[in-house]
């Protein structure tokens, strides 16, 4: 007996050992040295999106440190690919880290599951770029969102096509026929739900909604055919990178035709879709917030912040900053740049005090939102544009003060001639 | 007219499915491995076609050259040095260790080359035949001649050469084989790297198909599976033809259901032959496995 | 692959050992309270005997039974969504709710097993992983009932009955008596004729049969008990964690994690699964800590190498592997 407990205890002294060996020392903290978590999922199937985000967030910090502001921002970054990760990684920022602030997130579960902590634990959460309405309907009083939520696109978009093409067709809104094909995730579903209600609202009828997989989706010709049956002029796509290719690929093999095609971010706003597609992505257009305005829509310090954004960008790494990037740059600069100065530090309770007193313009960040939020911490100045891809490259051409080009090619000529 | 479209878009893809699944059945039918690195395997290739097409300007369809003796290494690599060892042990080792090589290979590939999406764009990839008002996808045209031509070429060396039968001996009885003079362990590894260079002739051909990721062999690791129970462990008609059986039902009912339920279909279907008929349609009896 | 000769025990006085074993007994109640200090690392604790939790009632079925299945997850996510279900739309706790989805997991396990009696080793593990991947599915599309691929958040609403708590103590305990359930099972496996029986279908099952043991009885029943519990595990992951969605929740990653933690901890054993879970819980957040903000995917090629490292070399887990070394030579394996 004796001989088979010691083994026993042994592993157990093993393992908790190895338990608790996740020590860094702690960091000292400093009056004008403010830490704030960053939680991206950097693993993992959004491992593209989350770095990206995260160099967003790591250009505003290193702009706003030179600016000599007499404060430091100093960035500690986890990894949080799922719920489970980002409640455990935002403990560890919270409890162990000190830190008051956390950015994050881009999806819904995860944005979830971290505010979950965060409340409960006095700290806010600056979510950068998930849609879920949920997030801020919540009642907490710590969790801000400068970005838009999921049921801003739908109205969005239905506005573009009221004001932009309806005219150019010639045609009343009762005789646009709009098709949705979304993939069937909690993005997918919660934009096609708020296309859906703008539509209905507008009078546009939908005749067709197609819901897929977009992980396991490997041939969307079924989607096309009954796409191409339904007849629509309206072509509205909520796809992430992967099956948007592959959607484009395959519409274009299929002949599927439509007036307007338009998607909603993620995939047709992905550098990718350009790098891919070339010419053959000319006329796609895009609902989101803005790549780029007119730099007329800007504020001057925003012209100044833009160029430099994308210089330093380019720089440190290597490439041009997609949407996504310069989402998350704008939001975590109006947390470095104006919230925290006018809190004078990272104290959760003025952090709220002087975010839901800013009210900026429209233009106030470089993708054109203005920022006044709600008692709910949503930024109800998030304007959404509509941009459209113009040789190669995304170009903004809703609305009328933001856009830099007029749209084209509406409607899209026959594909069946190749 | 719908119909005939749906057939035969099914057919294509079940081509893909096919050609994917040929060396997953192989593997199973000598080793009795379930190779949850299939899929990862595919991943490796379809780099491999990327970039040689991104760095040396070289079609992934001449990039074969090299893609298939590479994964031909790798996956021999892969059984000498870890899987040999794993297949000792039992069955249930050799699916968790293929488990762990799969999650090292996604994550080596994140690592090395980031989770950015990479795509061949050639003149041919957005090109489709037209006939009748049909239209074929012109590279799954050529993915699915090729699973046929490469079928063909398979069962002839299974058959007609010292070494394709010595292969085939082994996976019937590996230890008459033994009997028999063969050397199991080196045909094994030979299996193994055959059915892994047939996954990167799929992966070499499917890079001008589909986008390029570290995860992107999950997407038909499931469906692979599907197709090998269905046709049959270790029968490779049984692959092909379950493939495009699976091919035609998915696109079926995803046209006719919804797209978001076709995996359900099939996946039903998994289960029911599982349940009355584990050997599939050409699938052997084989003793301690299902039977 | 596995030694299993286990000698019936027999009365004796206290030992060392029974005092040593009372002693890791007391640490383990006095832990929370010596770490208030140090609330993360309560709730890596938290964390690691949630997933002993699950990986012990998979040790059931997986380890005594030899029923190595890989959708596990099923049950998990079946626990997780009817107790929210339950609690988010019809107000019954979770306390409550917990039982009604370990009530519904056995039966899908009940079914699943009466389906798979013929089925030997891979073709259960792949149609473990079909069951799984079809409750995805399913939950996903249904989204009337379960809010689809979008989730559902648990609202905070502190008690007992409600398993939610503003300290990290209470939620230590939960996990902790959850994860004592399973362990409790197999000791009790390891003694009764039940448990031999169970033991005698895995190590080779037409002997047992010829030896009239009801194998059918024997292997369906060890599932439904795993399904059981691994639900209740399900179920206060969704409460800790507060949010729920389908595709992580009927995974394959989490039908491994159960595997993969069993497998270093000691398939077949009492305490395994709980030392698996201190070590591969650890060793994760160890090794994030240390590659912290640096390349995603390093910390996950560790969790996969280290798969492989024990189906090589170690795959009867690290308990009989020490136990092997220490007790020189003897077979007398008593208790884990």
């Amino acid at each position: 007996m004796l001989k088979g407990r010691r083994p026993m205890m042994l592993s157990l002294i093993l393992s908790v050992i190895t338990l608790f060996a996740g020590c860094s020392p702690e960091r000292e903290a400093d009056e004008h040295r403010f830490k704030i978590g960053v939680a991206f999922p950097v693993s993992g199937n959004l491992a593209k999106i989350g770095q990206a985000c995260t160099n967003g967030v790591e250009i505003a910090a290193e702009l706003v440190n030179e600016q000599g502001k007499g404060f430091e921002i100093e960035l500690i970054k986890v990894d949080v690919p799922d719920a489970v990760t980002a409640v455990h990684q935002v403990n560890r920022l919270i409890l162990k880290e000190d830190v008051k602030v956390v950015i994050g997130t881009y999806a819904s579960p995860i944005s979830m599951a971290a505010s979950g902590i965060t409340e409960r634990n006095r700290v806010v959460l600056w979510e950068v770029a998930a849609t879920d309405p949920r997030l801020t309907r919540r009642g907490f009083r710590y969790v801000f969102r400068p970005n838009p939520d999921a049921s801003m696109y739908g109205p969005a978009t239905v506005r573009f096509l009221s004001e932009v093409v309806v005219p150019k067709l010639g045609l009343k809104n009762e005789d646009l026929k709009m098709a949705l094909i979304h993939e069937d995730g909690e993005y997918g579903e919660a934009v096609a739900a708020s296309t859906k209600e703008a539509a209905k609202k507008a009078g546009i009828p939908i005749v067709e909604e197609i819901r897929y997989n977009a992980k396991s989706t490997n041939d969307l010709s079924s989607a096309i055919l009954r796409l191409k049956k339904a007849q629509a002029d309206v072509i509205n796509m909520v796809q992430y990178d992967t099956d948007a290719q592959l959607f484009w690929k395959q519409a274009k093999q299929l002949g599927l035709n439509a007036k307007v095609f338009i998607g909603n971010g993620a995939g047709q706003s992905s550098d990718n879709f350009g790098h891919v597609f070339g010419k053959a992505a000319n006329g796609v257009l895009d609902t989101s917030s803005a790549i780029s305005i007119n730099p007329e829509a800007l504020t001057p310090e925003m012209r100044e912040t833009e160029k430099k954004f994308v210089q330093r960008y380019k720089k440190k790494f290597g490439k041009e900053p997609d949407l996504i990037a310069r989402l998350a740059f704008s939001s975590s600069y109006i947390l470095f740049n104006d919230v925290i100065p006018k809190a004078g530090g990272d104290d959760p309770d003025r952090i709220r005090q002087a975010a839901l007193s800013l009210d900026k313009p429209v233009g106030s960040t470089i993708v054109g939102w203005g920022v006044k939020f709600d008692e709910r911490g949503q930024n109800t100045r998030a304007t959404m544009s509509v941009m459209q891809w113009q040789n190669g490259k995304l170009v903004v051409v809703y609305p009328q003060n933001f856009k830099k080009r007029e749209p084209i090619m509406i409607p899209m000529h026959d594909s069946s001639k190749n | 007219m719908i119909l005939l479209q749906l057939i035969l878009s099914g057919i294509l893809i079940g081509g893909v499915y096919a050609l994917i699944s040929l060396g997953l059945t192989l593997i199973f039918g000598v080793m009795r491995i379930v190779n949850f690195v299939h899929g990862d395997m595919l991943m490796v290739a379809m780099y491999m076609a990327y970039w040689m097409f991104a760095l040396f300007g070289i079609d992934n369809y001449v990039g074969l050259l090299v893609i298939v003796p590479a994964t031909a290494a790798l996956g021999a690599l892969i059984y000498w040095g870890v899987l040999q060892f794993a297949i000792r042990r039992s069955h249930e080792a050799s699916i968790l260790a293929t488990i762990g090589i799969s999650i090292v290979l996604q994550n080596a590939a994140l690592i090395i080359w980031s989770a950015d999406y990479r795509s061949i764009h050639n003149e041919l990839s957005t090109l489709s035949v037209e006939y009748l008002g049909i239209r074929l996808s012109a590279p799954l045209l050529i993915a699915f001649s090729v699973a046929l031509v490469v079928t063909i070429l398979l069962f002839a060396f299974l058959n007609h050469t010292y070494l394709g039968k010595a292969i085939r001996a082994a996976s019937m009885d590996r230890y008459a084989a033994v009997l028999m003079g063969v050397n199991t362990r080196k045909i094994f590894t030979v299996s193994f790297a055959i059915g892994t260079a047939l996954v990167g002739i799929a992966g070499g051909l499917l890079a001008s198909v589909y986008t390029v990721y570290p995860t992107v062999g999950t997407q038909f690791l499931l469906v692979s599976f599907v197709v090998v129970v269905l046709g049959g462990l270790g029968s490779l008609r049984g692959a092909v033809i379950g493939g495009l059986i699976v091919g035609v039902v998915e696109t079926a009912s995803a046209y006719f259901i919804g797209s978001s339920m076709k995996e359900l279909v099939y996946l039903l279907l998994f289960i029911l032959i599982l349940i009355i008929k584990p050997a599939g349609l050409f699938g052997q009896q084989l003793p301690g496995v299902n039977r | 692959m596995m030694e299993a000769k286990r000698e019936p025990v027999k009365l004796v006085p206290i030992t060392r050992s029974h005092m040593i074993g009372c002693g890791l007994a007391f640490l383990a109640v006095l832990l929370p309270f010596l770490l208030q200090n140090e609330p993360y690392y309560l709730d890596t604790l938290i964390l690691a005997l949630l997933w002993a939790s699950a990986a012990g009632a998979w040790n059931l079925a997986g380890g005594y039974g030899g029923l190595l299945s890989l959708g596990h997850a099923a049950f998990f996510g079946i626990g997780a969504y009817t107790s929210t279900l339950l609690f988010v739309e019809l107000d019954i706790p979770p306390l409550m709710g917990m039982l009604v989805g370990a009530f519904l997991a056995a039966i899908v396990g009940l079914m699943t097993g009466l389906v798979t009696l013929r089925m030997k080793g891979p073709f259960f593990a792949l149609i473990t992983i079909a069951i799984a991947e079809v409750l995805m599915i399913i939950t996903v599309n249904w989204s009337d009932l379960t809010n689809g691929s979008q989730g559902v958040s648990i609202p905070y609403k502190p008690g007992f009955e409600n398993i939610a708590f503003d300290s990290k103590v209470p939620y230590y305990f939960f996990a902790l008596m959850i994860c004592l359930i399973p362990v409790f099972i197999a000791h009790w496996l390891e003694r009764s004729r039940y448990g031999y029986e169970l033991m005698a279908v895995r190590d080779n099952e037409t002997a047992a049969q010829a030896l009239g043991i009801n194998t059918v009885r024997v292997k369906v029943s060890i599932l439904v008990v795993s399904s059981a519990i691994t639900a209740v595990a399900g179920a206060f992951y969704a409460q800790y964690i507060t949010i729920i969605e389908p595709y992580h929740e009927f995974s394959f990653a989490v039908s491994i994690q159960m595997v993969l933690i069993t497998m270093i901890g000691g398939l077949g054993t009492a305490w395994g699964p709980v030392f698996g879970s201190l070590i591969v819980t650890g060793l994760d957040t160890f090794l994030r800590d240390v590659f912290m903000g640096a390349q995603g995917g390093l910390q996950a090629l560790f969790y996969g190498l280290m798969l492989v490292l024990v189906v090589l070399f170690v795959p009867e887990g690290l308990i009989p592997r020490l136990r092997k070394r220490i007790s020189s030579g003897k077979e007398d394996v008593t208790c884990g």
